[in-house]
């Protein structure tokens, strides 16, 4: 089962959401913790500078252990009420090529969180922004 | 999160410890960017007790390197831990960041 929780759409709620991470995934999967608690993290940035054009607003955040393709993963679940917004779509991959002068400053999070899902989806549902991430537990590597 | 800055002959080490996220970035940056525009050699940067890093430090890494490449001083970062490292290299800045093992290996790379 998915532990929700509804918080204002501020960064200064990490802090809060991590330790729901913590207490809802077992301490044995540390660094699926970490991992978890970074793709929240660039998610929740993402809704709070985009998803209610400076406006106050809420995110919605659900984690847990689930069963997909048969295999136990991690869920994870930020939902919006702001404007239709697809992060997925908006994000470019960064030039990684680039020397430190010509690299972009930003611009990295969906980023990392695309390299670090298994799998992401994005829905627009009633009304709603949802994206959706699913952490392969196998899969201990952030590559 | 907290930084500590100290010299190591001319060289600035700063020690982070915690997490390096969204709300402690600002402060981090500010702490590093500072020292750094009054720093005359190298900077090197101790992660050992830095157990996670988001985009937002990775931003503050990038803005030190660019700083770093302008006042032509040598960036030195050592001590990764393994979850860390793997951001660093997922966004490619392993790539354009010198990284070494610790103290040492960083000091005789320079």
């Amino acid at each position: 089962m998915l532990r929700t929780v509804k918080l204002p759409a501020t960064i200064n709620i990490l802090g809060e959401i991590n330790a729901i991470i913590e207490q809802t995934l077992p301490a044995s999967l540390s660094s699926c913790v970490l991992k978890t608690q970074l793709v929240v993290e660039e998610l929740l940035a993402n809704i709070c500078s985009y998803a209610y054009n400076g406006a106050e607003g809420c995110a919605e955040f659900a984690c847990g252990i689930v069963n997909f393709d048969g295999k136990k993963c991690i869920m994870i679940q930020l939902t919006d009420e702001g404007m239709p917004y697809d992060p997925f779509a908006q994000s470019k991959a960064p030039d990684l090529e680039a020397s430190v002068e010509d690299r972009a400053v930003g611009g990295l999070g969906v980023f990392l969180v695309k390299e670090i899902a298994t799998h992401y989806l994005y829905m627009r549902i009633d009304n709603r922004n949802q994206a959706q991430i699913i952490l392969s537990l196998d899969d201990e590597s952030l590559a | 999160m907290q930084v500590t800055t100290s010299k190591l002959e001319n060289k600035t080490l700063f020690a982070i410890d915690g997490r390096i996220d969204a709300t402690t970035a600002p402060q981090l940056e500010n702490t590093m960017l500072g020292k750094t525009q009054e720093a005359s050699e190298a900077v090197l940067v101790d992660f050992s007790n830095v157990e996670y890093i988001s985009s937002a430090g990775l931003r503050t890494m990038l803005k030190l390197a660019k700083l770093c490449n302008s006042k032509k001083l040598a960036l030195r970062l050592f001590g990764l831990k393994p979850n860390v490292l793997e951001v660093f290299k997922v966004s490619g800045f392993s790539g354009i960041i010198k990284i070494n093992a610790d103290l040492n290996e960083a000091l005789s790379s320079l």
